[in-house]
């Protein structure tokens, strides 16, 4: 590839001696020999996936938006995060980034905080419109999704990337779903929700708020449009069984937030029990702090079995929350002195549920009662389907859908709370996504089934419109610790986020968690490894002792040149990030 | 016209040498060579030569540097005796290889052990079959005229080979005799500059420069073409010879040069200073005693002039060789290089004189007894012990 | 910040299908030479491995390049640049045009059979790069023992291990007080380019880089893991690298914590027969020379 002049007479083709050029001399450069041939391993530059990617619900583009970051890119980290997620903001905030988990560096020494970057990165474009990198021309379909919650906010969003017409049908005169309603602006401040949610309906998407379907409007009007997307979490409460719910005094914790979010005024007396182990449980009692109440927590089995976010307890319990573990509502009664009497059962663990989980049983019949003003039972909640017709199946107490996110009716899809997958906002966004892609393809007419089969439904907006021009995508494995070199790894600590001191915290609903500064967040994702994705470093370049690595013009990216590889499998050894791969030559 | 100086053999060959305008001189002392070395960096420190004067740690890289240099397109000359030589031994091959016009003064010594600084011809002899043209001069003046004439005939296209200037030590380089510096413009007449086509390292023409020819591909070629450049060095040098005649007066002979063969029955052939003392033997026994005798002057021992030897002597009945080196077990060099040329051939008895080793004085009265004995040989049908040392004591 | 693959020149001047051993480190310094010098260099080459993929042919080295013999490629740097000197002053070579003269010589002609000619170069001060391309043994003539074979290895000239200690040759080049001196390994190749630029843009005179570069071959390790050793060789801190300019010693780097030497000497066959107590009394010698380093 590299020398097709001959600058000189070929001597190994010349047979006198009178042609050969004088004094031992040779000019000419002909093609080398083909030192392929030698070749008993064969390296692949074959890319892998971060396992941070694999892990995220929403499918965000992290190794992308956080490389970008790193090298100072920051327009281009913001074109890959919002080709994934139109709420980074959000994400960056609340998500309980399962990506961090998975990071890799983690064994080295800390995770790459992600959602700090994701965050930074959004509040750096805060006064900017999001728009997405890519909107695809205008597709001649009409979609319409029911519920502005993140999922159907997403899937409109990726709908309107895709090109097609979107109205949106939300039962409340404000859009957001959850994250309006649930989550207390010490966690996610309503600016940040609402510019988010601003730049997604400023692509064109219509809004029709205050259309609960089932009561404002039939299902069966949604027919016209030519798919629908479902979206309309889990807000209802399922029967309790429990005497004296229906006290005054009494609330579910789902409405209590919703209740002080929407109209920022609620009653509450001076001695509240909030019941539940779970992230209402735990965001009542922090509003409550912040509403100068001390309350008691009561939960069923112990601290480590809690379903609330780990930093999050600790938040409350720094900021007064009082816990008591192992008791189980009994009972409520109403008592003329003294407001409320809980009754409560007193457990033990013993044994494992089902789901895995050890197992609470009453102790030996104990008891113990709590005199309260009121009581916040934040115990679950469950979709309604009651609006939905009956064609559309369901599975349990959840709503069916396939692999890519279909229901049993072909033009009807779902996502988010709705659906058998764990209710949090990432999940929403990328089964938001997933159905959207497949609208795509149905609205366009593809055999879903087949695509399906044949591994060609794509999880990612990048994978959809054939932005990754990794080699190779979609036939990839997850990158694992041993596939790194980690000789390239500068050892430094990472930055801190600050919080709120804690006297200042329960004053009043400010912001919590500070996040990074910018600079930070570049330092910060300079921490990432890259694991598994060429991020050009050019090792394999420059180390390949037969210059057989060079990048190909077309794709801008390192190929390896097999007429000269020696199969030495340096290039392989030292690339930082596993990105290539070496077996047996001839081995499949 | 010239100017005329009394110089040494060592001024007259360093003044020839920047007559040609040398570019880059590197060199390392040695007696009796030391005075040439010392004399290019006068020149070049005062300005009277334009070249880079380079003091090398070794003769090795005395020789490598001119390689180098000669390589990348400047001319090169360098200067060496005896040890120095042999030192060079491995680039002199170097340089004959790359076919780099390289033009060296060679001050001949005696070799060690024992040592002596005093002159022997195998220091130069035995180099003989390094690829390089060597003449050997009889006087400062030759030597001064033959270092021009030397870059000339190497730098031919024709040749391209690199050339050995060959003179006595002490005996050549140290006398002082009368020399006629040539005229400078005359000799930029004479001499064109260098420009290589066939070996430059130049970077817009990369070529690798003494590659590695592996297997069986292209080494005899490559020799061969040596040979063929040497065989064509001899028709160069005759033409060099007129040329230099033409524009300076003075006619070498080109290979060799005879006095009064035409009807010789006897001839003495020998090289070097010792080629004056035998002019006056001949001179005076052809003169004085009318001897049928004749002198023949090698000045060329590469390229040999195997062709011109024979046809010059074919009717002579005793050639006597007079030479300072020997090769051990062998007897003169120069007399087993004669017995090659004549080949076995029906023609004169041959008779070596191996004498004058380490300096040891070649009188007048020495050579004529010698050329007196030979005469007398003249008539015999074998010649007895044709191998002779010359007044070795106690022999 | 841009990668050095991206700063250096896309050019291959040194070309792919060369012979030498898969992994083998003179490719990729070559490849660096080449692109960091340019065409407008040439090359004076000892016998060494590096002499076959240039001067064997088809060659793969697009800048001209000059074998004379084994000991003298420091001469030639002599010879060369003493004749661009004069062409440039006869007006043959246009003054203006810089051409960088370079030589590549083995541990073994450098340190050894082509010392006097080193050392010649260097006090005269002599325009040019001398790399010493330092794999530790005579490597083309079959893995013999040379004055920069560090003590204990295996050659085929020292079956039992050397028992001579290593010739520190940047040191003796050093005291030479030659513009400048420096140590590179093929592992860093940031730090190479960056030493090597600086060597190309000083002003004339002579300048020695020497290489640490392990050979699969002779050293007995897999060729995957050149460059795996190599970096190990500096994160001991048996290789130091660190730069002399004009006189003034700068370590370029020091690791954070240093290694013990047995990570290093482990993988390589050549030290298979080390003893615990050899490898201590190596471990001391590298813990006494960074002592020595401490300023
Ligand atoms: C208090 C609380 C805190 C949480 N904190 C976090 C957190 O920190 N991080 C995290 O990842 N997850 C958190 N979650 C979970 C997360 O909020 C949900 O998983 C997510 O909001 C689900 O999104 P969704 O779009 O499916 O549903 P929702 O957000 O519930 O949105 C559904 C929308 O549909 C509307 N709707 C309902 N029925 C109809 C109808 N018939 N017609 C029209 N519109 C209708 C609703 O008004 C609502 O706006 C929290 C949940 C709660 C309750
Ligand atoms: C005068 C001379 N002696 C011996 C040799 C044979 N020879 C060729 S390469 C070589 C070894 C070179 O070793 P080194 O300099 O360390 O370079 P390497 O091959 O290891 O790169 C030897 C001894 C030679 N070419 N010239
Ligand atoms: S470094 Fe070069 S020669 Fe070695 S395996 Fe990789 S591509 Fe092939
Ligand atoms: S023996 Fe070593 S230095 Fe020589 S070509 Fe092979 S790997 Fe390179």
């Amino acid at each position: 590839m590299n020398k097709s002049k001959a600058l000189g007479p070929d001597i190994q083709n010349l047979y006198t001696y009178s042609e050969l050029p004088i004094g031992a001399t040779a000019v000419g450069l002909p093609e080398g020999r083909e030192t392929g041939l030698w070749r008993y391993m064969r390296p692949t530059i074959e890319e892998k996936i971060p396992p941070c990617q694999e892990a995220c619900p929403a499918g965000n583009w992290i190794q992308r938006f956080v490389d970008a970051t790193a090298s100072g890119n920051l327009d281009e980290a913001w074109r890959a995060l919002k080709l994934e997620n139109p709420f980074p903001g959000v994400c960056g905030r609340v998500c309980y980034h399962p990506c961090e988990e998975s990071c890799i560096r983690k064994e080295f020494d800390v995770s790459t905080f992600i959602h700090l970057i994701e965050r930074s990165l959004a509040d750096s474009f805060f006064n900017e419109r999001l728009t997405p990198p890519i909107i695809r021309k205008k597709q001649d379909k009409k979609t319409a999704v029911v519920g502005s919650g993140p999922a159907g906010l997403a899937c409109a969003y990726f709908l309107r990337v895709l090109g097609y017409e979107v109205t949106i049908f939300e039962a409340r005169n404000e859009l957001g779903g959850i994250p309006q309603t649930g989550i207390p602006a010490y966690r996610l401040p309503k600016e940040i929700l609402n510019k988010e949610i601003g730049d997604i309906i400023a692509l064109g998407i219509e809004v029709r708020k205050g259309c609960r379907i089932g009561k404002d409007m039939d299902f069966s009007e949604l027919f016209t449009y030519d798919a629908i997307f479902l979206a309309t979490g889990a807000h209802q409460t399922p029967p309790v069984n429990i005497p004296g719910v229906t006290n005054e005094g009494v609330y579910q914790g789902m409405d209590f937030l919703a209740r002080y979010n929407m109209e920022s005024s609620i009653d509450v007396g001076e001695r509240v029990l909030v019941i539940g182990g779970g992230n209402v449980a735990i965001d009542v009692s922090r509003t409550l702090i912040r509403l100068g109440i001390q309350p008691t927590l009561l939960y069923r089995r112990t601290r480590s079995e809690m379903p609330a976010h780990s930093e999050e307890i600790d938040d409350a319990l720094a900021e007064g929350a009082r816990f008591q573990y192992l008791l189980s509502p009994f009972s409520i009664r109403k008592s003329e002195k003294t407001g409320l009497i809980l009754e409560c059962a007193k457990m033990k663990i013993q044994g494992v549920d089902p789901d895995g989980r050890p197992r609470a049983v009453p102790h030996e019949g104990k008891r113990v009662s709590f005199e309260a003003d009121q009581v916040i039972l934040a115990i679950g909640e469950v979709p309604d389907f009651s609006y939905l017709p009956k064609e559309i199946d369901l599975i349990k107490d959840l709503l069916w859908v396939n692999e890519w996110g279909q229901t049993s009716v072909e033009k009807v899809f779902a996502g988010g709370d709705m659906i058998d997958q764990p209710w949090n906002i990432s999940e929403a966004i990328g089964s938001a996504k997933r159905a959207a892609i497949a609208m795509d393809h149905f609205l366009k007419g593809d055999d879903l089934q087949n695509l399906f089969r044949q591994g060609a439904l794509a999880k990612t907006m990048r994978e959809h419109l054939d932005l990754d021009l990794s080699p190779e995508p979609g036939h990839r494995e997850v990158a694992t610790f041993n596939d790194l070199n980690l000789s390239y790894v500068r050892s430094f600590s990472s930055q801190l986020s600050g919080k709120l001191p804690t006297v200042e915290r329960i004053c009043d609903f400010r912001e919590v968690n500070s996040g990074l500064d910018l600079d930070a967040a570049i330092k910060e994702a300079g921490r990432c490894l890259s694991c598994g994705v060429c991020k050009m470093c050019g090792n394999c370049y420059l180390f390949c002792p037969d210059g057989a690595v060079q990048i190909n013009p077309t794709t801008g990216r390192y190929a390896i040149n097999y007429q000269y590889c020696k199969g030495c499998g340096i290039c392989q050894n030292e690339c930082p990030v596993g990105a290539i791969t070496i077996e047996a030559e001839g081995a499949m | 016209m010239g100017t005329h100086k009394m110089l040494t053999g060592n001024y007259a060959a360093a003044y020839g040498a920047k007559l040609a305008r040398v570019e880059v001189t590197p060199v390392y002392p040695i007696t009796p060579q030391t005075h040439i070395m010392e004399k290019m960096a006068e020149f070049i420190e005062n300005g009277e030569l334009d070249a880079e004067f380079v003091s090398v740690e070794s003769e090795h890289s005395a020789l490598a540097v001119a390689i180098a240099a000669q390589a990348t397109g400047a001319r090169s000359f360098t200067a060496t005796s005896a040890q120095g030589l042999l030192y060079m031994h491995e680039n002199l091959f170097v340089a004959s290889g790359l076919r780099l016009p390289i033009v060296m003064v060679l001050v001949n010594r005696a070799l060690g052990a024992p040592n002596s600084i005093y002159p022997d011809l195998s220091d130069s002899l035995d180099q003989r079959d390094t690829g390089w043209i060597q003449v050997y001069v009889e006087n400062a003046q030759e030597a001064h005229d033959m270092v021009v004439q030397a870059y000339r005939i190497a730098e031919d296209k024709r040749v391209l080979l690199p050339m050995a200037i060959c003179f006595e030590g002490i005996i050549i380089s140290h006398y002082m005799e009368p020399v006629e510096i040539l005229d400078q413009e005359k000799v930029d007449n004479f001499l064109m500059p260098y420009l290589p086509e066939h070996v430059i390292l130049d970077p817009d023409r990369p070529m690798s420069v003494g590659q590695i020819v592996m297997d069986d591909s292209y080494y005899m070629e490559y020799r061969y073409q040596q040979q063929e450049a040497m065989d064509r060095a001899k028709e160069v040098i005759q033409e060099v010879d007129e040329a230099f005649g033409q524009s300076f007066g003075r006619y070498y002979g080109g290979l060799l040069s005879t006095e009064m063969m035409e009807d010789a029955e006897v001839a003495l052939l020998t090289l070097g200073s010792l080629a004056s003392t035998a002019r006056a033997v001949v001179n005076h026994l052809r003169n004085e005693d009318g001897i049928s005798i004749g002198l023949v002057k090698l000045r060329m021992v590469r390229p040999f002039p195997d062709q011109e030897l024979s046809e010059l002597l074919s009717d002579t009945k005793v050639v006597v060789v007079l030479e300072r080196d020997v090769s051990i077990g062998a007897g003169g060099i120069v007399y087993t290089e004669l017995c090659r040329s004549l080949n076995g051939r029906n023609g004169p008895h041959l008779i070596n004189y191996i004498l004058g080793l380490g300096g040891r004085d070649v009188t007048f009265e020495d050579i004529k007894d010698i050329a007196l004995l030979s005469c007398s040989e003249r008539h015999t049908t074998t010649i007895d012990n044709p191998i002779r040392w010359y007044q070795v004591r106690g022999l | 910040m841009r990668t050095l693959a991206e700063t250096l020149p896309k050019e291959e001047l040194f070309h792919s299908g060369h012979p030498l051993c898969p992994g083998c480190p003179g490719g990729m310094m070559l490849r660096w030479i080449t692109k960091t010098l340019g065409k407008n260099s040439i090359c004076s080459m000892a016998a060494t491995c590096m002499a076959l993929p240039a001067m064997v042919y088809p060659h793969s080295l697009e800048i001209p390049c000059l074998y004379i013999a084994m000991a003298p490629s420091p001469a030639g740097i002599t010879g060369v640049s003493a004749a661009i000197k004069i062409l440039k002053r006869k007006g043959r070579i246009p003054a203006d045009r810089k051409i960088s003269v370079f030589a590549l010589a083995g541990d073994g002609s450098a340190g050894d059979i082509g010392m006097a000619s080193l050392s010649g170069a260097a006090e005269r001060n002599d325009d040019g790069i001398f790399f010493c391309f330092d794999n530790e043994a005579y490597m083309n003539t079959g893995i013999q023992r040379s004055s920069s074979t560090p003590r204990f290895s295996w050659t085929t000239s020292t079956i039992k291990g050397k028992p001579e200690k290593k010739k520190d040759l940047p040191r003796i080049m050093a005291a030479h007080d030659i513009p400048y001196v420096a140590t590179v390994s093929v592992a860093y190749p940031d730090d190479f380019v960056r030493k090597l630029e600086k060597a190309r843009d000083m002003e004339p005179g002579f300048k020695y880089l020497h290489v640490h570069s392990p050979c699969p071959t002779g050293w007995r390790f897999p060729e995957s893991k050149t460059i795996e050793i190599a970096r190990l060789a500096v994160e001991t801190g048996l290789w130091i690298l660190y730069e002399v300019d004009h006189g003034s010693l700068k370590v370029n780097f020091r690791p954070e914590k240093r290694r013990p030497i047995e990570d290093y000497l482990r993988p390589q066959g050549r030290f298979r027969e080390l003893s615990q107590k050899d490898i201590q009394s190596i471990q001391d010698r590298i813990d006494n020379r960074w002592r020595d380093m401490r300023n």
